[in-house]
C-alpha cells in the first residue's frame, strides 16, 4: 500500500520499469523463504499458423518448483505480419485461481508487446509491474488471438524468473511481511492489464477494427476495477504501424480517474510522454509515481489525433499494474 | 442576465461549504467576452474568436458560444437577416504566444452546430491564445456576408478549475 507519510510504496513497488535490478520487498520476502534460487526461463509458443483471426490456447506444463516470474521476452511476427507482436494478443489465466491477467474489455487480451520486450527494443525483457508467484504443480493458460486480422506464423513468449527450491519448512510460505509491516498472502499479487482500443470501433466478419481519423477526438474507458489496483505503467502499440512512423507526438492524451473529482489535468499531453512503446527503451512507460486505483474506479482517456492527414488503425493502449486483493 | 447566471452556476458547481467560501469563489471569477467578425468568402479556415488567456489568469472557462451569419450588402436578398453559422466544421485550437506549434483541442471534423451557437464547458489555460476555428464551405454568392461570434468566457483561478475541470465537455468524433 502507499504510505502517505513518506510518499513511497512499501509493497508491490520498484520492480516495474523503474528500479533497475532491484527486487520488490514482496519478491524478496518470498525468495528469502527458500534455500536455493536459480534463474528460470519458460518459452511458450504461439502455435499460430498464418491464418487471419486464428486463436490458439496453450497450457503450461505443471512445474515441480515454485517460481517467481519477473518479466517476459517475445519473439513474434514481422512488420508485415502481426507487426512484431503489436497486433498479436495474449490473455494469461491462472488456472488455480481462475483469475485472468487482462481485464474483460472489448478485447479481453493485450498486445504481446504489453507482456514482453522484443528484439527490436533496447530492453529485450519487459518486467511485470510486480513479480508473479507461480506455485509448483500449477499451470497457466495462454490464449493467443489476432482479433484485428493479423496472420502470424509461429513465434513465442519467454517468461523469465527465478526457480525457488528447498523451502525452509518444506512448503511455500502462505504469507510474507513487507517493510511497512503489512502481511500479504503469497500469490495474491497478480498482474493487472487493461487494454483499450482507441477510436471508432467497427466489426466486420469477425474482424475487429479501431480507427482514429486525422483530427479525431475520442473518449475511452477502462472497466471498473474489482479490487484495488496499483497502476505502474502504460504501453501502447502504435508508435509505428507495419514499420511506418505514426508521428505519435501529434497524438495527445488526457488521462483522468473517473472516480475522483479532484484528479484532473488541463493539458493534452503528447503520448510519448505518457505511453511506452516497443520502439522505446520503456515499452511500458512508468508513471512518475505508481497510482492506487480504488475499487470501482476506472481510467478515462481523452485522445486527440492531431495528425493532419494520418489515420491510425488498431491503436491499443494497455494500462499495467498489480492487483492488491486476495483470491 | 446570462453572465450573472453563469457566475452563479460556476460557484454552485464548486459546491461551496459556506458563505465565506461562496464569496471567495465569486471573487475568483472575471467574465470575459470575446469574438471576431469575419468576412465569409472562400472555403477556408477562419478564426472566429481568439482570446489570449493571461498566464496568471490561470484558466478561462468558456460556457457559451453564440454565432450567426448576416449579409451586409444592401442588395442581398437576405440583407440584415440573422442566419445560422455557415456550413462546415469548427474546433478549438491552442496557438502559442509569438511563434510555436499550434495544436487542436477538439475534433477538427465536428459539424458547426456542436460548437457554434452552443452551450459549452471547456477550460483553456493561461499562456496560450484560445482560438475558435471555423472551417467553412465557400460563401454561396458574391454578396458580402459576415460571421459574428460571441464567446462567454470566465477567467478563473486554479481553485475553481480544480473543482469543475473534471466535468469539462468532450466533443468526440463520430
Amino acid at each position: 500500500m502507499i504510505s502517505e507519510a513518506i510518499c513511497k510504496l512499501d509493497s508491490g513497488n520498484w520492480v516495474g520499469s523503474y528500479g533497475g535490478p532491484e527486487w520488490s520487498p514482496y519478491a524478496q520476502a518470498i525468495a528469502d523463504h527458500y534455500a536455493v534460487q536459480v534463474p528460470w526461463y519458460l518459452t511458450i509458443p504461439t502455435t499460430l499458423t498464418g491464418v487471419a483471426l486464428q486463436r490458439r490456447t496453450i497450457l503450461s506444463v505443471p512445474y515441480q518448483h515454485d517460481i517467481l516470474i519477473f518479466g517476459a521476452h517475445i519473439n513474434i511476427g514481422t512488420d508485415a505480419a502481426g507487426d512484431n507482436g503489436q497486433l498479436v494478443f495474449l490473455q494469461v489465466t491462472d488456472l488455480e485461481s481462475g483469475v485472468s491477467w487482462v481485464t474483460p474489455n472489448i478485447i479481453n487480451s493485450a498486445p504481446a508487446t504489453a507482456f514482453g520486450g522484443s528484439r527490436t527494443e533496447v530492453t529485450p525483457i519487459l518486467k511485470l509491474p510486480e513479480v508473479y508467484f507461480l506455485p509448483k504443480y500449477t499451470r497457466l493458460k495462454f490464449d493467443w488471438s489476432q482479433p484485428t486480422g493479423a496472420n502470424v506464423t509461429g513465434g513465442s513468449i519467454t517468461w523469465c524468473g527465478v526457480q525457488l527450491s528447498q523451502p525452509r519448512d518444506g512448503k511455500a510460505p502462505e504469507f510474507v511481511a513487507t517493510p511497512n509491516g503489512e502481511t500479504i498472502r503469497v500469490g495474491s499479487r497478480m498482474p493487472w492489464l487493461s487494454t483499450v482500443g482507441l477510436g471508432r470501433r467497427t466489426f466486420t466478419a469477425g474482424d475487429l477494427a479501431f480507427q482514429m481519423v486525422a483530427g479525431g477526438r475520442y473518449l475511452q474507458y477502462t472497466p471498473p476495477v474489482d479490487c484495488a489496483v496499483e497502476i505502474h505503467d502504460i504501453h501502447c502499440n502504435f508508435f509505428t504501424r507495419a514499420g511506418v512512423d505514426m508521428l505519435p507526438n501529434n497524438v495527445m492524451v488526457k488521462i483522468t480517474d473517473a472516480g475522483e473529482r479532484g484528479i484532473w489535468t488541463p493539458d493534452l499531453a503528447p503520448i510519448p510522454s505518457t505511453f511506452g512503446s516497443m520502439t522505446q527503451v520503456y515499452p511500458g512507460l512508468p508513471f512518475t509515481k505508481p497510482y492506487l486505483m480504488k475499487p470501482g474506479h476506472r481510467f478515462q482517456l481523452s485522445v486527440q489525433n492531431n495528425n493532419a492527414a494520418l489515420a491510425i488503425n488498431d491503436a491499443m493502449v494497455t494500462i499495467r499494474g498489480v492487483r492488491l486483493c486476495e483470491y | 442576465m446570462l453572465v450573472l447566471e453563469h457566475l452563479k452556476q460556476l460557484i454552485e458547481a464548486c459546491n461551496p461549504a459556506n458563505r465565506a467560501e461562496w464569496e471567495r469563489l465569486w471573487a475568483d471569477i472575471k467574465p470575459v467576452k470575446f469574438g471576431n467578425t469575419i468576412d465569409w468568402t472562400t472555403a477556408q479556415e477562419y478564426v472566429l474568436a481568439s482570446y489570449q488567456v493571461p498566464d496568471e489568469a490561470a484558466y478561462n472557462v468558456v460556457l457559451r458560444v453564440e454565432c450567426y451569419t448576416v449579409a451586409t450588402a444592401i442588395a442581398a436578398t437576405d440583407y440584415g437577416m440573422f442566419e445560422p453559422p455557415p456550413p462546415g466544421t469548427a474546433f478549438w485550437r491552442y496557438v502559442p504566444f509569438g511563434t510555436g506549434a499550434t495544436y487542436n483541442l477538439t475534433d477538427t471534423n465536428a459539424p458547426v452546430q456542436r460548437l457554434l451557437d452552443a452551450d459549452e464547458l471547456l477550460l483553456f489555460k493561461g499562456g496560450y491564445n484560445a482560438n475558435l476555428i471555423g472551417n467553412f464551405a465557400a460563401n454561396p454568392s458574391a454578396d458580402t456576408r459576415e460571421v459574428r461570434t460571441l464567446v462567454y468566457g470566465y477567467n478563473v483561478g486554479a481553485l475553481i478549475a480544480d473543482k469543475i475541470g473534471r466535468a469539462e465537455a468532450e466533443i468526440p468524433s463520430q
